[in-house]
Formats: structure tokens, sequence, C-alpha cells
């Protein structure tokens, strides 16, 4: 198994170590927009993804921003 | 009597059929996917049908409390192990006790309750709710294989890896089976279970010494031809991930079903790879799965499933919680609360959080990091960890296990790997192209100034005092954060001989109490103007 996976956010390719979350992947403010409620990533298919997701080799993900998203009340900054 | 000779010929021919029917084989093509509401299905007049289902969840982390989610003004409660028991109570009675319930693996580790328990917590809600078969997945090796065969000896149910082996004996991990065979009404469906095949590669080398994790594939080609035999439908309970349940669909022929995990995808529409049927319900327990089955006995093949809304949001409101797992999940709460309370040691001095260049807090934090092994027995040359992520202070006094998930709260891991003196100074020059001096350092100095261009800053770096050399390749250990780019130090992504490790906040509790009590200074391992 390699030690790295390819992995497209958002159309663009991006390579990571195996073992890395959807976190790792789709950036600082994002991940602050998800916890916050703002915007949700999803696969290819269109189904949801959590941040703490396993990244696969192959895998495409798209970050939604959204205003109406429910989201944690005590999500970290 | 005619009219008596007609039903019996239309009998026959219709007995004729089945019989030829129950010659093809036995995975025949489904129809084409359509909703089916359960109603609609568990009709007492199919007697050749029996409808079951598989109510699953996947890499429930721990979850074990209810997530507080926020709509606007509003707010409801997500997840529960007890919302999740109520739901799999319903069902049960709904479909008369025709269910099978089931897990992806990953189930104990990542909350502060779970983490307290080693996974005793969750295992103890799930004898409540009657799961059958958990899968293996890479997190429940995060406290070693004694704790795993602990909670398979506390588990009314098996633990299923196939491909989890001992590499002495080739046999199956001690601490699992292969598959079991159930019966679920009038239908035998065999669980082969599969684990995540990159576990040794992503834990730590002392939780999975002894143990080869195989590939999911070659390990399902070996058991499935007889479980086709023995079963009328075979399930896999895997912790590969979407992607490669997508290809294990694609390579094996005979499998029914594959309840998924690991890569934490709501799937709420089935998922259907040639004949084979993929779930997956997210993850943190806010999800359970219901995939209802309508299975044939004479033409041995799953005539009718669920085709969407496969996924049964978990809300506090919707359903009666389960009052003996609601007690168990109180009680729980309340023992990790006092472990929160509890000091871990002292500090002598205050623990400021910096914002900037070297600060005690941040130098007793990549200390504990760099006093643990960095994976070939031995602790890393250099220790590295943004200011960013130390997000509170400590003052002089007893320190609490609360107090410092405060001051790390993000959960990262320990993340140790390879890289040149080169590498080093790419990331130390972006450490001091914005913030100055964004990053801390155990093993090694670095003096700045941010009066040059951008890529000439750093002046003098020192490894154990020692020039940093370019060539030489050092070992070293920062988080899995910054392994992944974080911070824009994407340096770290062109690192090699990854290992991880446990999490940042629980090595520096524990370094806390080791070196109790403690007065980190500042050491001049920053300099900048």
């Amino acid at each position: 198994m390699s030690e790295k996976v390819k992995v497209w956010v958002d159309g663009k390719e991006d390579t990571f170590f195996l073992g890395l979350r959807v976190r790792h992947a789709i950036g600082y403010q994002a991940v602050k927009a998800v916890e916050q409620g703002r915007a949700r990533v999803q696969d290819a298919d269109g189904n949801g993804v959590d941040l703490d997701g396993a990244l696969y080799d192959g895998e495409r993900l798209f970050v939604v921003y959204s205003k109406r998203r429910p989201g944690p009340v005590n999500a970290s900054s | 009597m005619r009219r008596n000779l007609l039903a019996w010929l239309v009998l026959l021919a219709l007995a004729l059929g089945v019989v030829v029917a129950g010659c093809q084989a036995p995975f025949g093509p489904k129809p084409t996917a359509t909703a089916m509401p359960p109603a609609a299905t568990a009709s007492p007049t199919q007697p050749k049908t029996e409808t079951i289902a598989i109510l699953h969840t996947n890499d429930m982390h721990g979850y074990v409390e209810p997530e507080l989610i926020r709509v606007g003004e509003k707010s409801f409660e997500s997840g529960g192990a007890a919302n999740i028991a109520g739901h799999i109570e319903a069902f049960r009675k709904e479909y008369k006790g025709k269910v099978l319930v089931l897990d992806g693996g990953d189930t104990w580790q990542g909350t502060f309750v779970s983490n307290k328990s080693r996974g005793a917590a969750v295992t103890e809600m799930m004898n409540i709710s009657g799961y059958d078969a958990q899968a293996l997945g890479n997190h429940d090796f995060d406290w070693g294989q004694e704790v795993l065969k602990e909670r398979a000896a506390q588990a009314k149910f098996p633990f299923l890896a196939a491909n989890v082996v001992e590499e002495s004996s080739g046999k199956v991990f001690s601490g699992a089976k292969p598959y079991i065979v159930k019966s679920v009404g009038s239908v035998k469906v065999a669980v082969l279970g599969l684990g995540y095949p990159g576990t040794s590669a992503i834990s730590k080398a002392a939780n999975v010494k002894g143990l080869k994790f195989l590939p999911g594939p070659e390990t399902a080609a070996q058991y499935i031809p007889a479980l086709r035999k023995e079963a009328d439908l075979v399930v896999v309970l895997s912790h590969l991930g979407l992607g490669d349940d997508e290809k294990l669909a694609a390579s094996v022929e005979g499998i029914d079903v594959i309840v998924g995990g690991h890569s934490h995808t709501e799937i709420r529409n089935t998922k259907r790879v040639g004949n084979t049927l993929i779930v997956q319900a997210g993850s943190k327990a806010k999800f359970l799965g219901r995939l209802e089955l309508v299975y044939d006995k004479e033409a041995r093949k799953i005539t009718r499933y669920t085709t969407s809304d496969e996924l049964l949001s978990v809300v506090s409101g919707k359903i009666a919680p389960d009052a003996q797992v609601a007690a168990l999940v109180t009680k729980y709460v309340k023992d990790a609360q006092a472990i929160m309370d509890r000091p871990l040691g002292e500090t002598l001095v205050d623990l400021e959080q910096g914002y900037a260049g070297e600060f005690p807090l941040g130098n007793l934090i990549v200390d504990a990091m760099r006093s643990v092994d960095a994976g070939y027995g031995k602790v890393a040359d250099v220790a590295m960890h943004n200011n960013a992520g130390v997000r509170s202070s400590i003052p002089k006094g007893p320190i609490t296990y609360g107090q410092l998930y405060k001051v790390l709260p993000f959960d990262n891991v320990l993340t140790a790997m390879d890289l040149t003196g080169a590498q080093i100074g790419i990331i130390l020059e972006k450490a001091v192209a914005g913030r100055p001096g964004n990053m801390l350092v155990s093993g090694m100095t670095y003096t700045f100034d941010q009066s040059q261009p951008e890529g000439a800053r750093i002046k003098v770096a020192l490894v154990g005092g020692q020039p940093l050399d370019p060539k030489r390749v050092y070992r070293v250990m920062t988080i899995d954060y910054l392994a992944g780019g974080g911070d824009g130090q994407v340096e770290f992504k062109n690192g090699s001989n990854l290992t991880y490790g446990d999490p940042t906040v629980d090595v520096v509790a524990e370094y806390i109490q080791r070196h109790s009590p403690v007065s980190p200074k500042i050491e001049g391992r920053i300099v900048g103007r």
C-alpha cells in the first residue's frame, strides 16, 4: 500500500500521506466554515463526508458553502 | 373436475418456473432501483419472500453523547448512543426481530468519555442494543492488542476481520473471527469482516506488532465461494473505505451487500456496483443505516431493496431513547468529568499562550513530543509544533487534563517523518515569512532576521548544537495537521517514512505527570529581530 494518496479538492489535485483526514485536505478556512455550519463537504456522488473521514486514493471532495447549513454550537474557531 | 385439472396445470407450470429460476446462478441480477417503503413490502401474503433489515453504524469514534447542533436561533441534539439504541429497538419491533445489527469499525477511539474507558463504554452500550458483529477498524488497535482482546471478551458479539492475520501462524487475529453465519428470519446471512489493509502503516508499530493486514479483495475471494454455498446472502462488513469498497465490489463476484466504514461517507441512496449494494452511515453516531432487503427464497435472490433514504438522521426527540443506555451514558460522562478535573501535576510558573516565537508553554509541548518514540525505537532529532495550535494558558498551580485540553483542543496526533536539512530549512523560512517565528522547536535552535527578503531570513539553525546539514536526513516529530501541509507548511508533505503516534494532548499530559512540578522557561531556541 502506497505511503501517499492522490485526492482532488474542488477539482484541484493534491497528494497526502495515508492516514490523513478530510480536514487536512480542504484547508483551515474550509474546516472552520464546516465547523461553524457555513459549509459541508461532499464526495463526487454528492454524499456528505465528515471532516475526520479518512482520505482514500482517487477521492474527489467538494466544499459546498451554504448560509443555512446547521453546525455544532460549540465549534472551535 | 376440469377446473381442478386446470388449476393443477397452472400450479405445475408455476412450480416448474420456480425450479428453473432456482437452478440459475444463486446471485441473480437485481431489479432496477426503486424506493421501497417498508409497509408495502412486509405483507404476510408473500410467503415466498422474506423481508429483513440490516441496521448499521460505523466510525462511531466513542460519540456516546449527542452533539448540540444549531440552526439559526434554534438548536437540536444529533446522535448519541441512547438515541441509536432507541431506534434499533423500534426497528427490531417493526421487522419482528428479523434484523441484523452491524458496525463497520473505528468504534471506540475519539472522545474523552470513551477513551478513558478504553472503549468499554461503547461496547457495553452495543451489548444492550444487541449488535450482531463489528468489523475491526484501524483505530480499534489504538490501545494495543491486549485492550482489543479485552473488548472482544466483553462484547456479546464477535469482532470480524478475515484479513487481519498473525504473522507467525497465518491464522486470523485471535481477537477476531473471519465471519459469522446467522439466520435472520428464514434467511441465512453470512457476514465476512475486513479490516483496513493500511492499518500497520498508520498505527503505532507496537500496537500492531506480529500482525499482517492483507488486501481486502484477495481475502474476500478466498472466503466468498464457500460462504455462498453455506448462506443465502453474503454481506461484507468492511473498514476499507468507500473507494476500496467499490473496487472490492467490482473485482469479487458473489457479494450481495457491503456495509462500509473508514471514509465517514453518508451514503443516503444505496450505491450499487455490479450486483453489489454498498451502504455506509457517516460517522460519530449521527446516522443509523437501515437497508431493507426482500429476499425471494425460491429464486434465491434479492428482489427489492432500499434505494433512497437509507440513512436515518439520529436526532433527540424523534424516538424514546433507550433508558438503560441513557443511564450508562450519564454514568460514564460523570466518571470522565471527574478525571478531567483531576490534577495531572503542577506548574511552578504561569504557562501563558504565546503567539510568536518561543514561550515556556510551547517549549513544554515540543519537549514532550520529542520525549517519545519517533518510529525506530528512538526519539526524534527535532520536534516541531506551530504556535497557532497552542490555544490557551494555564496559571501557576495544579494542571488538570481539562485545562490542557483547552491548550491543545484540535485532537492532533503525533506524526514522525524523515526530512532532510534542506527541507527543514524551507520549513523554518516559511515559519518566519509571516508571523515571526511561527514554529516551536525542541532539539534545535534557529536565528532569523526579518529585515531580509523572504527565503533568506534564517541566519543560523543548529540541531543538537551542530549546524543544520542540508543533505542529512533528520527524524522530525510533528503533528498530523502540519504533515498535511497545514499553516501553509507544504514542505512537510514531501517527507518520508511517516509514522503516527498518540494524541498530542495525551503525550503532553503524560509528560507533565512524569516531570511534575514543571517550570519551563525561555532558553533562546528562537531568536529573531
